[in-house]
Order: structure tokens, then C-alpha cells, then sequence
């Protein structure tokens, strides 16, 4: 049992600072190391990097007042302190050594327990492994996470051949449930999976779009969305990673032995120039696109220069690619002689064939290459599901003349059966179908007891068959589960989840049954990203445009009315909220008893972008709660805070920022005791109360944090309180001098008002006021007395 | 100097801090009313003629701050070239404003002017929303005061 309590990781760049910042998130306190800085500023480096994370776009932290959880430190002076890191990610420069020089350095300062992970993804794991002490060799792996390690779930975990298997099942899980990755297991060849197969994609694509004469923004367009990924595409993701990046990886990959398509790993002639001319993307604010204005250009091959970015799929192939998805209509690709065709043609066969001869070698199963390609690459679909769809032989006829490289053996067995049966994922090294349970799968089903079910419960992937069982009613709208004894799952089946009557209707059947059975419910969606878009806006049209404001009316009342019955019924209604809730969607959370929100989940009242605003009680619980906030007078900078959010229509984008709105905090209305009545019943709801935490992972250690302090100005105000207490005899002369030792340290002593002060600074002042009393002969007098009176 | 005369007054009646019958009203409002009726009793008097409107508050923040003497004059339907003021001496701000008209008056500063006083503790309390001291008086050290009398420490909001 690996207990992760103190995490360091070591390098604060682009990566590491990222990770170290999802460690945040996830409501460690982390130290991030990196090389020192000048004698008077010795933890320059990594504090700008700190300071770096509150600037990049899509934001690394969860909330801005996070990097108080990042603690600064420097190779030279902070190495002690990683005797107490129990986890330690090496996140440094990809030279074997660098990486050498500083395990060598680290080693002494390892307790004997110290886990060791490195995100390379070029070295030899095994190498690396050698420069530990022994004893923490076998707690050496690779842990390979992705940019931005925020928003990309997959983490690929790489053991070598002496690496403890105990070690990486808990990595596994702390991966999983502590950091919300997606992990899967790799073998140690040159960029695992992920890459592997992602860098040979855009080669191809590279290479193919040559050959077929396509314009660079040509090949974007044809392999972005258009291919269910993400917009990014070819050369923007190019651009992105950085083109003299991609030539380091390319080069790397260069040198794999075994690889028949060595020629594809080469970056074509114009792509080198650009290099060489200083373009490298991004970060040099030029690659193969350019901005000019407002205006995006892209380089064209054959002018040598920059033109406007304007390509467009054809009319026809677009047209056919609307009807269904580029798995369902290869067979008229195929008859399509235009060179788009050609190309998207040419590009899956390269990528289909490139899978199938590396799988055995690189993963364990087709599921492992289709997984790391969803969660590193964003990929809708992996090339061995993309690969079933489109029909396993006709694409291998396809291949077959496309290419002479061989096809491994064990395609021939499985062509007919498929890649994916009811019995699992081809495995070629098992030679049979495996069904891997996920870790999220198997702990629910310790609750819902049924594996099909919970299988299907705790995946992100939009899955079609929806699995029968536990399943209370089925309606068009939405589905109403029996999930456990206790507990009804609500989820919507609408178009982006929006509330409309057959909605309203669903959750009042809920509530019924809820209440008549005597259990909770639950409101859960399917849609991992989309939690609800809010009012079927199509609804709101219709009423508008036949000018049926009575309609209107009673529809708002009807919302209002479900959300009131869920605030105020008798059984407890809990959202478990994931992705962007929005408008009616945010109102609904308003009036939970209570919201389990995961860290990306993205509330927001967004009705005045739309020219409406909340009308479904979210305006009220708005200002319910600064009213309970706040007190009085005060209340107003609370809600001009709240007003600003619903006008500027501003969502949250973190679970932190959602609390900090005040949208995901639970019903404040909620006046259920929150103590025991029995005294003899403490212990019991204890022993529960201590369950819940584990359960939910809230038994994570605090992590410190500075506060401000009321200052020399605020014990003048105390002050004042005590002499005028004491002139009008409230207070005896005593107790006025101990009050002024009270003020003292109440206000942080003798600072200035809004100092940020920490925890010891005010146990100093404690202590020195409590040792100054001691000493006086009016307490020693009180104490004498107080304890001759005990005898 | 000139010969001053006080020619008429007028004053609104009192309420109970919080709760008295003046607990909701906004203290501009207060004298709005008293110069609205001020211009009906005297309406052969040419009003564009007031040289200034001096208006004492103890506490000039929030509902009565912002210059409460300009808000009220506006407010009343005054014309804009009306200047107004409002100054503070505490409790005696009122008969501070009724002194200082009269000397401008005295002096030929002006030839008539409306000078008087507002307070509504029920929407600013005694001390004000921000109560605060100067924290230079206490020269005390940090556990304990030597003073037995602190008579500079206490509240210095009397008519001085």
C-alpha cells in the first residue's frame, strides 16, 4: 500500500510545471525543482515558472490562488527536503546525462519507500533505472503524461523488466482516482504508444498530402473534424508542438531498427527550410500558418511564401462525409478519383497497416493502441474500432495493394471474427479476446453489483447499447435506474441534455418514485462534457414566436416548480456533475441538496447571452445566498460579484471556480441538523463519517496557506473597544491589559492591515503573549486560586 | 462687515435611530423636503440668488456623503449653478454650518445663503461603516498598556 502524501517534481518547464500544477489540483501541496537562480534569488527559475502557469490559455491550474499549493525549490539548496517526498517525477531535459547527473544527486536524499517516475519518452527506461540506489529500482517505471497534462487524460506507465508489478497496479490507481487520468500500460519501445502511432499519423499525412498534391490547408481540413479528431488537425498541431520539436521526435524515431517504414520518418524539404529560417510555430509566433491581423496564412509549398488559409474539403466528399462517417463509406471513397479521396484513402491505409505490424510489439491489446489515441490525441475513434467499421477485409484488400510491407500473422485469424467481440479486445500477444475491467468499473460495481452495468456507468465514451438491467424506465427523454437500493439514477436523454416538458415530467415521476420507495436520487448523464446546455431553447422559440406569453409563463412556472420540489422534497437529491452545466442546467445544481462535481465541470448562467435571464430560481438562489453569506450591509459585495457573473454570462471553468461562484456548494436552505441526536450514537455516524471521506477522497493532508491579518490598525480599533470598556467599567483593569495581549496577536501583531501572514507567525505570537501572562502576578494569583478552589 | 439676520428655519421631526418612523428614509431625501419647503414658503424670494447651501453631517459617508449638501440642492430642483457644501465638526456640524454662512455673509462673500444640518444614524451609525483609530497613539508595548487613563483614546466625537 503506497501512501502519496508529499510529491516533488523535478524541472520546471512546459511539462513539469503543468504536472506539478495538476498535483495541485488534485489538493496536494507539491515542491518543483529546477536549477538555481542568482545567489539573492535562488528560486528564481522555478517561481517564474510558477508565475508562467497563470498566464498559459487553456489555464494549468483549476483556480489562480492554487500556485500557493506549488512550493518553489532549486537543485542546490532543496535537496534535503525531498527525504520526506514519497513521489518524485522527473520531468527534465531529454539527455540521458542530464537525467544521469541528477538521479546520481537525488540518491542520497531518497527515503527507502521513495517511488521514482520519469516522463521521457525517447530514453531507455533502463538506463535510467540504473543510476537509483538499488532498493529503489524496483520502484522505478515510466510515467508518460501529455500536453497540456491537464485537459489530456492519458498517462502511459511504462515498468522495465525489474519494476515491482505491486508498484504499478498502485500507480495505477492513484493515477486514476487521485490525478483523473486514463492510464494505460506500455511496453518499453521508443514513444509507447501514443506517440508512436500519432507522430507515423502526421508523417503520413505529411507525406501522402505531397504526393496527392494537396495544399497544407488542404490537409487540415481533411483531417480534422472531418476524421472525428480534433481541429488541430496536421499542421496546426505542427505549429503547436513546435516544427524543430517535431524534427528532434522524427529523428529519434529515425533510428528504430525494425521498422519497414523508416523512409516515412523524415520531415519533407519545405518543412526543414522553415526550420532553418527560424519558423518553428508557436512559440516563434510563425510555422506553416502565420498571423497577419486578423488574417490566418499559410505557407504555400510552391510560391515559398505565405497566402491566406482558405482550403475546403470538395463539394462532393464533404457531401458524402455528412451522410455518415468516414467508417461507413469507404467503398464510395474508394470509386472518388479526386486526389482528396486519394489521399484520405491512401493515409488509412498507412495508419491501419502501421497499427497492425507494431501492435504486438508496443501494446497489449487493439483496445490499449484505440485508448491511447482517445485520451493523448483526442482521436473520436482508435484505428482498430475506426478499422471494424469500415469493414476489417475490404480495408485488408485495400492495404494489400496500397502496400508490399508484410501484415502480421495473426490478422488472418481475426479478420472475421473482428477486433472487438462480446468477449473483449484482441490481444496478439495472448492470442485471444481480453476484458479488462477498469479500475472506476470495479469499484463501482462494489456498489452497484453489476459489471455490465458498471462498466457502462463509468466510462466517458458515448456508447449506443445502453445494458438493460437495473434500468427502472426507459423513456425517449431520459432513462430512470434502480441503481441500488438506496438510490435512482436519473439521466437525460435530449439533445445536449436540455430540459424541455418531457424532462419536467421525467423528474417529477422520479420524485414520485423516490419518495415512495424512500430513496435518493441521483441526476447523472451519459455525456461526459455536455452536463446540460440548459432550456430547449427550440421550446422557448416556439412560444415566442406565436406570441403565447401565457405558454411562457407557465412553462418558466413549471420549471420553477420541479426545481422547488427538488429543493424541498423530502428525499435528498444529489447531481453528480461532470462537464459544462449551463443556464437551466446551473440552476438545477442551485437546488441539489447537494453536488458531486468532478474537477472539470463547468457551471455557468449564461441566459443573457441568449438576451434572456435565469428564470428558473437561479436569480433567487443567487441572492439567497449572499443574503446567507453575508451580514447585513455586507451583502453587497457579494452579490455585485454574482450580478457581474450572470450578466457577463461567465462559466466556470474548474469545480474550484464553480465553489468559488458559489454555484456547486449544496443547498445553504438546508436546515437538517448537522448534529447527533442520541449521544450514544456519535461513535457510529464516526466510524460512517470516516468512510465517506476515504471513499470520496477527502482525507487528502491540508496544505498550508497564507491569510491576511488585521494589522496595527485593526488592534487600534480593538484597543479603542477596551478602553472605553473599561472607562465605563465593563471590564476590570486585568482583563483590559490581557486584552490588548489578545489584540495583539488576533491582528497579527505589529504589521501593516492586509499583511499575508502564515500559521507560525501567529503560533510565535501566541506563545510569547501566553509566557508575558505567566509571568505577571495578577495571573499567578488567578491560577493559585482557581486551583486551592479545585481542592 | 455686513449685518446678518436669520430670516426663517425649518426642521423635519425625529426619529429613533432604527426604529423610528425616519429608519427607511434616505437623509438627502430629509433635506429635500425641508428646501422644497423652504421655496414654498418664501416664493417671492428669487432662489437663483443663494449664494450657498452649507449643510453640517457628522458621519459624511455613504448614504450621506458624496457631498449630501450638492445631492439634496439637486435633488431639489435646484438650478446647477447653486453651489453647495457640507462640513463636519461632529455634533455641533449643524451650528458650525448656520456660523460659517453667516460669516460669508459678513464678509460680502454673499448676499443670502441656506445653511443647516442632516443626520440619519439609522443608515450611518456613530463612527461611521470603516470605525478606526490611529494606531500611532497607542504606543503601548505588545502584551499590555501602561496607561491607566488613555483620556486620548476615547472616543473624540463631542462637540469640540
Amino acid at each position: 500500500m503506497i501512501f502519496v502524501r508529499q510529491i516533488a517534481v523535478l524541472g520546471a518547464g512546459v511539462m513539469g510545471s503543468q504536472i506539478a500544477a495538476q498535483i495541485a489540483n488534485a489538493g496536494y501541496s507539491v515542491l518543483l525543482f529546477d536549477l538555481p537562480g542568482p545567489a539573492e534569488k535562488p528560486n528564481a527559475i522555478t517561481e517564474a515558472a510558477i508565475a508562467r502557469l497563470q498566464t498559459l490559455k487553456p489555464p494549468p491550474l483549476a483556480i489562480e490562488n492554487l500556485t500557493a499549493a506549488i512550493r518553489a525549490c532549486n537543485f542546490q539548496d532543496d535537496l534535503a527536503q525531498l527525504k520526506h517526498c514519497d513521489l518524485i517525477i522527473e520531468v527534465i531535459a531529454e539527455q540521458l546525462e542530464l537525467k544521469r547527473d541528477l538521479y546520481q544527486k537525488i540518491s542520497p536524499f531518497l527515503h527507502e519507500n521513495a517511488i521514482v517516475v520519469s516522463n521521457t519518452s525517447g530514453l531507455s527506461l533502463h538506463a535510467l533505472q540504473q543510476y537509483l540506489p538499488v532498493i529503489q529500482q524496483q520502484y522505478f517505471c515510466g510515467m508518460h503524461f501529455f500536453n497540456p497534462p491537464r485537459y489530456l487524460s492519458l498517462v502511459e506507465l511504462i515498468p522495465t523488466s525489474t519494476t515491482s508489478s505491486a508498484l504499478l497496479d498502485e500507480l495505477a490507481h492513484w493515477l486514476t482516482c487521485r490525478l483523473g487520468k486514463n492510464v494505460i500500460r506500455a511496453k518499453d519501445t521508443p514513444n509507447f504508444i501514443a506517440n508512436r502511432i500519432g507522430v507515423f499519423s502526421l508523417l503520413s499525412c505529411i507525406h501522402q498530402g505531397l504526393r496527392y498534391h494537396l495544399a497544407l490547408d488542404e490537409v487540415d481540413a481533411l483531417t480534422g473534424a472531418l476524421l472525428l479528431r480534433p481541429k488541430s488537425a496536421t499542421y496546426r498541431t505542427l505549429d503547436v508542438v513546435g516544427l524543430d520539436t517535431m524534427q528532434h521526435v522524427v529523428h529519434t524515431l529515425q533510428g528504430i531498427a525494425d521498422d519497414p517504414w523508416r523512409d516515412t520518418f523524415q520531415l519533407p524539404e519545405f518543412l526543414q527550410s522553415l526550420i532553418a529560417q527560424g519558423h518553428l510555430g508557436q512559440k516563434t509566433g510563425q510555422g506553416i500558418y502565420r498571423k497577419q491581423g486578423k488574417v490566418i496564412e499559410v505557407y504555400d509549398i510552391q510560391q515559398q511564401s505565405y497566402r491566406p488559409a482558405a482550403a475546403s474539403v470538395d463539394p462532393d466528399l464533404f457531401a458524402l462525409l455528412s451522410t455518415c462517417s468516414i467508417s461507413q463509406c469507404m467503398q464510395e471513397l474508394r470509386n472518388m478519383k479526386s486526389p482528396q479521396a486519394q489521399f484520405l484513402l491512401a493515409y488509412w491505409c498507412d495508419l491501419l497497416h502501421y497499427s497492425a505490424y507494431h501492435l504486438q510489439a508496443i501494446a497489449h491489446s487493439v483496445q490499449d493502441v484505440d485508448h491511447a489515441m482517445q485520451w493523448g490525441y483526442g482521436w473520436q475513434e482508435g484505428p482498430f474500432i475506426a478499422w471494424q467499421n469500415m469493414g476489417i477485409e475490404r480495408m485488408l484488400d485495400l492495404i494489400k495493394d496500397h502496400s508490399q510491407i508484410a501484415l502480421p500473422t495473426w490478422l488472418e485469424e481475426v479478420k472475421r471474427a473482428g477486433f472487438y467481440t462480446h468477449k473483449g479486445a484482441y490481444s496478439p500477444q495472448e492470442n485471444t479476446y481480453i476484458s479488462e475491467k477498469s479500475i472506476l468499473s470495479q469499484k463501482l460495481n462494489h456498489l452497484v453489483k453489476n459489471e455490465e452495468v458498471a462498466e457502462f456507468l463509468s466510462s466517458s465514451s458515448r456508447k449506443n447499447d445502453i445494458p438493460k438491467q437495473l434500468l427502472l424506465t426507459q423513456e425517449q427523454a431520459y432513462d430512470l435506474w434502480a441503481l441500488t437500493d438506496k438510490t435512482l439514477v436519473f439521466c437525460f436523454k435530449t439533445k445536449t441534455n436540455v430540459f424541455d416538458n418531457a424532462i419536467i415530467e421525467g423528474l417529477n415521476q422520479a420524485l414520485n418514485e423516490a419518495e415512495q420507495t424512500g430513496k435518493g436520487l441521483i441526476i447523472y448523464q451519459y455525456n461526459a462534457e455536455t452536463f446540460s446546455g440548459g432550456a430547449d431553447l427550440n421550446l422557448l422559440m416556439a412560444l415566442i414566436q406565436t406570441s403565447d406569453w401565457q405558454g411562457l409563463d407557465l412553462l418558466l412556472q413549471q420549471f420553477q416548480h420541479i426545481l422547488m420540489r427538488i429543493k424541498y422534497s423530502p428525499n435528498p437529491t444529489i447531481v453528480a456533475l461532470r462537464g459544462r452545466a449551463l443556464g437551466a442546467g446551473c440552476e438545477l445544481l442551485l437546488h441539489a441538496r447537494g453536488v458531486v462535481a468532478a474537477m472539470e465541470s463547468y457551471p455557468g448562467l449564461v441566459e443573457t447571452s441568449v438576451g434572456l435571464i435565469p428564470a428558473g430560481g437561479g436569480c433567487k438562489e443567487m441572492a439567497l445566498r449572499t443574503a446567507r453569506q453575508a451580514n447585513g450591509y455586507a451583502n453587497f459585495s457579494y452579490l455585485k460579484n454574482c450580478f457581474e457573473r450572470i450578466l457577463l454570462s461567465k462559466v466556470a471553468s474548474s469545480a474550484a471556480e464553480g465553489f468559488a461562484y458559489g454555484y456547486l456548494g449544496g443547498n445553504p436552505s438546508v436546515q437538517t441538523p448537522h448534529w447527533v441526536m442520541h449521544k450514544d450514537d456519535v461513535l457510529r455516524v464516526a466510524l460512517t463519517t470516516v468512510d465517506y471521506l476515504f471513499a470520496s477522497q477527502m482525507d487528502l493532508p491540508a496544505v498550508q496557506r497564507p491569510f491576511v491579518v488585521a494589522g496595527r490598525e485593526g488592534k487600534a480599533r480593538l484597543q479603542m473597544q477596551l478602553v472605553n470598556a473599561r472607562e465605563g467599567r465593563f471590564i476590570n483593569d486585568y482583563q483590559y491589559q490581557m486584552g490588548n495581549a489578545l489584540a495583539h496577536i488576533l491582528c497579527g501583531g505589529d504589521v501593516d492591515e492586509g499583511t499575508l501572514v502564515d500559521e507560525a507567525w501567529l503560533l510565535r505570537l501566541e506563545r510569547e503573549a501566553f509566557v508575558h501572562l505567566a509571568k505577571q502576578a495578577e495571573t499567578q494569583a488567578l491560577l493559585s486560586k482557581f486551583t486551592k478552589g479545585m481542592k | 462687515m455686513t449685518n446678518v439676520y436669520i430670516v426663517d428655519c425649518i426642521r423635519t421631526a425625529v426619529g429613533k435611530a432604527y426604529r423610528g418612523a425616519f429608519r427607511h428614509t434616505l437623509p438627502d431625501d430629509l433635506l429635500v423636503c425641508l428646501m422644497q419647503s423652504m421655496k414654498q414658503r418664501h416664493d417671492t424670494i428669487d432662489w437663483t440668488l443663494i449664494g450657498d447651501v452649507v449643510i453640517g453631517c457628522a458621519m459624511p459617508e455613504a448614504e450621506q456623503g458624496m457631498n449630501v449638501a450638492r445631492m439634496a440642492t439637486l435633488l431639489a430642483d435646484f438650478p446647477a449653478s447653486i453651489p453647495a457644501m457640507t462640513i463636519n465638526r461632529f455634533c455641533s456640524s449643524g451650528i458650525q454650518s448656520v456660523a460659517t454662512a453667516a460669516m460669508s455673509i459678513a464678509q460680502g462673500e454673499m448676499d443670502f445663503a441656506l445653511a443647516g444640518g442632516v443626520e440619519s444614524m439609522s443608515k450611518v451609525p456613530m463612527g461611521g461603516n470603516k470605525y478606526t483609530a490611529n494606531p500611532f497613539k497607542y504606543r503601548c508595548s505588545a502584551h499590555s498598556c501602561p496607561n491607566t487613563h488613555c483620556h486620548h483614546a476615547i472616543l473624540p466625537l463631542t462637540a469640540l
